[in-house]
């Protein structure tokens, strides 16, 4: 368990975007781990079967939580799938800002994809972290193809915005060398 | 000025890079032994009070076996019930422990005939309202209490 439990609180907490939530999903995943431990013990890729757990678990509370709350708190939706791509709003930092710790960094970039609205964060973290294609992201999410582009490129025009006011650049924390 | 799918490859690059190098975060230090609490848990828990599909084979069938014997009993009862008073399906006799049960639903089943029709769907009709009436309510207030915040 210790070898994996980073991995899989980490799939939950980029995709729920909450630590508490992600820990009680955490849980589960390994008790679930623990009804097929026959099965997994001697599995070489009990890692893929945690990480694939953790990320179906992590969107189906996700999507439980969604449809309990969509008519009481969702005024509006704003998934308009007609929506163009949106032109960057701001300059791309290309900067140097010299100095940013590598802890600090990757904590800002933790904390900018917490702080990102779920309808962009969840199919960045599939598309970057989880490694599925926007057709796959597209499926699992149940939204059409375009809209999964856009949201992503909105996604990553709000990450780079919130770590560009951070004081957080391409040279110092996007791995520049 | 950049031409615009310049800038999104740019942009595309630059979030790709920060994300590509991002470490594991480090799990709470409280979720190995809240497994293991959860774990030891369930292992104390009884069998019955487990889920269905824990529950040993035999003991399903007697279970799947009594619940068609009560579904069976209701429709018999149902089915007594609907039938006016009188006919031969009220002639059989219940033991005497439970006669009053016999006398109760006759009496019951006996009032609620009396009942006109439209009392029992004014009264539906009367309780649906209410339940609306309390779910908007509480819709109300959840927004309310939500927009506040």
């Amino acid at each position: 368990m210790r070898a994996y439990q980073d991995m899989v609180f980490t799939t939950a907490a980029r995709l729920v975007g909450d630590d508490r939530q992600a820990e009680d999903i955490a849980q589960e995943v390994f008790l679930k781990a623990y009804e097929n431990f026959e099965q997994l013990r001697s599995s070489p890729s009990a890692g893929g079967w945690l990480k694939t757990v953790s990320r179906n678990l992590s969107l189906n509370h996700i999507f439980r939580y969604r449809k309990r709350w969509r008519m009481f708190s969702e005024l509006r939706r704003d998934d308009s799938e007609e929506d163009e791509q949106p032109e960057v709003e701001f300059a791309v930092p290309d900067d140097v800002l010299a100095g940013v710790d590598a802890g600090v960094r990757h904590g800002l970039v933790e904390e900018g994809l917490q702080r990102l609205p779920e309808r962009q964060r969840l199919p960045l973290v599939l598309y970057h972290f989880e490694e599925l294609s926007y057709e796959e992201i597209a499926e699992r999410l149940g939204i059409s193809l375009a809209k999964v582009k856009t949201d992503i490129f909105r996604a990553r025009a709000a990450l780079a915005k919130l770590l560009a006011e951070r004081g957080v650049t391409a040279a110092t924390s996007l791995g520049a060398p | 000025m950049k031409p615009g799918s310049d800038r999104h490859d740019e942009l595309e690059q630059l979030v790709t890079r920060a994300l590509r190098d991002q470490p594991l975060r480090r799990a709470p230090d409280t979720l190995e032994r809240r497994v293991l609490e959860q774990l030891e848990s369930r292992a104390a828990t009884a069998r019955w009070r487990k889920g269905f599909a824990h529950w040993p084979l035999a003991a399903r069938f007697a279970f799947l076996a009594a619940s068609l014997g009560g579904a069976k009993l209701a429709l018999l009862i149902a089915n007594w019930l609907t039938t006016p008073i009188g006919t031969s399906t009220h002639s059989f006799d219940l033991p005497s422990q439970i006669a009053w049960l016999q006398t109760m639903v006759v009496a019951i089943s006996s009032v609620a005939r009396t009942v006109p029709s439209v009392w029992v769907h004014a009264g539906i009709a009367f309780l649906a309202i209410l339940y609306v009436a309390l779910f908007s309510i509480g819709a109300s207030a959840y927004r309310t209490v939500r927009a506040a915040h």
